[in-house]
């Protein structure tokens, strides 16, 4: 178990069940590295977090940090929660109620064996240095809910542990101290010198502060990679949704797709037939007439308007039949059009609009 | 509020008021009656009378000492119950709390039977080191531990079940042993539990009679405790008796207040 030079960093292999789910991963960050877990509510993510600190079972797999085997069922190595010097900021915070904050953030220093004095004065300057100087002597009943995730920040971190995971960090956050507490996540995560894993059902937030995304989708990762490969080439409906794109599963044939959910799409560039792509349609490309088209688009079909929702200055039309997709057009464009919520309409989607990739 | 409780008054039949009042008067009495017949002006002198000084000390030694048992046996045993899981658990609750409902006098002779100079305990304890329980100031301690464990046992195991384990995880990941966990975050936070179970089994403790008298004796000036004195004094010297029940009772009424919170304000 000694710690192998150039093996820094999280490595997690991780196969363990929660009820009747069961999850299967594979996840690592290395030192200085910010990596998102996102993925739907129910996707497994939670669990991934409380298997890594130790929380709850690894059924296969290893779980190594810095070179050290923390978890390995296989060759029974298991170190106990308060072994594994992992930092964990949890969804519901658990300050300890009966502790100043000040206290609260000198817990992890005296565990560590630092005397009295020596913890509460490093935990002061932590305190400081999250902006919270002032609320010290308070206990967590009197702190507001951007205070209290100060503390638990600089709780998770005054031990310097050599991982630091954070669930959920802003969701129980009103949008305004969210804002606040984004830009101390910013500065500290940044600043910490471990691997750090961010654990979020709100990929805009993952794609803000990450240097990487893993996206989970029922207890896989369906994809892992740059926030900016994930909002572009998103590899599952739920994040492509979230990056307001329509993402469609299919088998090449020469220069067409037949999607998975019903359909075809025809694109302008040659696939290699019988493998399977995934593609992406802008909503902007998704052009919606009263009348048949006349032009020489090849994707063209009826469907019936599904609901209707502001986006910004323009509107985003859901439609079902055919091929289900939203369209987002001009409010101009939508009064021109003069349809409503269950008119039926023709959809019209230029092969060239069509971007695939391999699935 | 106002209103509901009015309507509920009123939904009362006659017959339920006039029991209840009979219940009350009756629950009350005794102890107006305590507080009229009670020798006030001669109460200096009573106090320092020597067999009622010696039995007070000796009541308040006792229950102090027996209180501090049951804490450091009845807090393990709490954690125990809350935490683990063994077979036989229910069985071993059951047998741990039967002292509160076990009329006092059995316990006494179970007592005697376990740790009399021929019990089962007490004859190879008197073999090996010469000691003997039974009729000692030690025998007072034992059988009010006895009595009042259990009461603090039921009191913290509450507290421990309603005890947010979410952090005790939270400890954990900062570093802290099961040891560092149990004692500056459950223990802290089982305080209001650990202050009931206390004055519960203080209380218990302090009013001791049927174990006490069985297998500790009524020997004044040795073992005679004042619940003893009180009974006794009633023929000797009936003032006393009433000056003593008088200082239980305030004891009684101050645990009472103390525990306010989990026994007067039921329902309300």
């Amino acid at each position: 178990m000694m710690p192998a030079a150039g093996d820094t960093g999280l490595h997690a292999d991780v196969r363990a069940r929660a009820g009747s789910f069961a999850l299967d991963v594979s996840v690592s960050a290395s030192a200085g590295e910010i990596v998102a877990v996102v993925g739907p509510n129910g996707a497994g993510k939670s669990t991934l977090l409380r298997v890594i600190a130790g929380l709850h079972p690894l059924d296969s797999g290893v779980i190594r940090l810095d070179g050290r085997v923390l978890d390995a069922p296989t060759d029974h190595v298991w170190v106990p929660v308060h072994e594994r010097d992992i930092g964990v900021v949890f969804a519901d915070l658990r300050l300890f109620p009966h502790l100043s904050a000040l206290d609260n953030v000198a817990f992890g220093l005296r565990a560590r064996g630092i005397d009295v004095r020596a913890a509460r004065a490093q935990a002061r300057d932590w305190l400081d240095r999250v902006g919270l100087a002032e609320a010290a002597d308070a206990r967590p009943g009197a702190l507001s809910s951007g205070q209290a995730q100060r503390v638990a920040l600089a709780r998770a971190l005054a031990p310097e542990p050599r991982l630091l995971v954070l669930d959920e960090p802003l969701s129980a956050l009103d949008v305004a101290t969210r804002r606040d507490i984004r830009r101390v996540l910013d500065d500290h995560l940044h600043a910490f010198a471990g691997p750090v894993l961010v654990v979020t059902h709100e990929p805009l937030e993952a794609i803000n502060l990450a240097d990487r995304v893993a996206v989970i989708e029922s207890g896989r990762v369906v994809q892992d990679a740059a926030p900016v490969e994930i909002a572009r080439r998103p590899r599952s409906p739920w994040a492509a949704r979230l990056v307001g794109i329509n993402l469609f599963r299919g088998v090449a044939s020469d220069e067409a797709i037949d999607l998975d959910a019903g359909g075809a799409l025809a694109v302008s560039h040659g696939l290699v037939p019988g493998t399977r792509v995934l593609a992406a349609v802008h909503p902007r490309a998704v052009a919606l007439h009263t009348a048949e088209p006349s032009g020489s688009t090849r994707n063209q079909w009826r469907a019936r308007i599904d609901s209707i929702d502001l986006h910004g200055s323009d509107v985003r039309v859901h439609l079902e039949g055919g091929v289900s997709v939203v369209a987002q057009i001009t409010a101009a464009g939508l009064a021109e059009l003069g349809a409503r919520e269950g008119d039926a309409v023709w959809v019209a989607v230029k092969a060239s609009e069509i971007d695939t990739w391999p699935a | 509020m106002r209103n509901r409780a009015r309507n509920t008054e009123a939904a009362l039949p006659r017959s339920v008021v006039v029991l209840a009042a009979v219940a009350l008067t009756f629950l009350i009495l005794p102890t107006v009656a305590l507080a009229v017949r009670t020798p006030w002006r001669r109460a200096g002198v009573l106090l320092t009378d020597p067999v009622v000084g010696q039995a007070l000390v000796r009541s308040l030694l006792a229950s102090v000492l027996a209180a501090v048992l049951a804490v450091l046996f009845g807090v393990p045993l709490a954690l125990l119950l809350a935490r683990a899981a063994f077979p036989g658990k229910a069985v071993v609750r059951a047998l741990a709390v039967l002292p509160m409902v076990l009329p006092p006098v059995v316990g006494g002779v179970g007592l005697l039977a376990a740790f009399g100079r021929r019990g089962i305990v007490g004859r190879p304890l008197e073999a090996l080191t010469g000691i003997t329980v039974p009729f000692t100031t030690a025998a007072i301690v034992l059988a009010a531990a006895f009595v009042a464990m259990p009461f603090l046992v039921v009191t913290v195991e509450a507290g421990v079940r309603q005890h947010d384990r979410r952090l005790d995880e939270a400890a954990a990941t900062l570093g802290a042993d099961r040891a560092m966990t149990l004692r500056r975050v459950v223990l802290p936070l089982l305080t209001p539990s650990l202050a009931a179970g206390i004055a519960l089994a203080w209380a218990r403790a302090l009013g001791e009679f049927g174990a006490t008298i069985t297998f500790a004796g009524n020997m004044p000036g040795r073992t005679q405790t004042l619940p003893l004195a009180v009974y006794l004094e009633l023929d000797r010297n009936p003032e006393a008796a009433y000056l003593l029940s008088f200082l239980l009772l305030a004891v009684s009424i101050v645990v009472l207040v103390a525990l306010r919170d989990r026994f007067l304000r039921i329902g309300t």
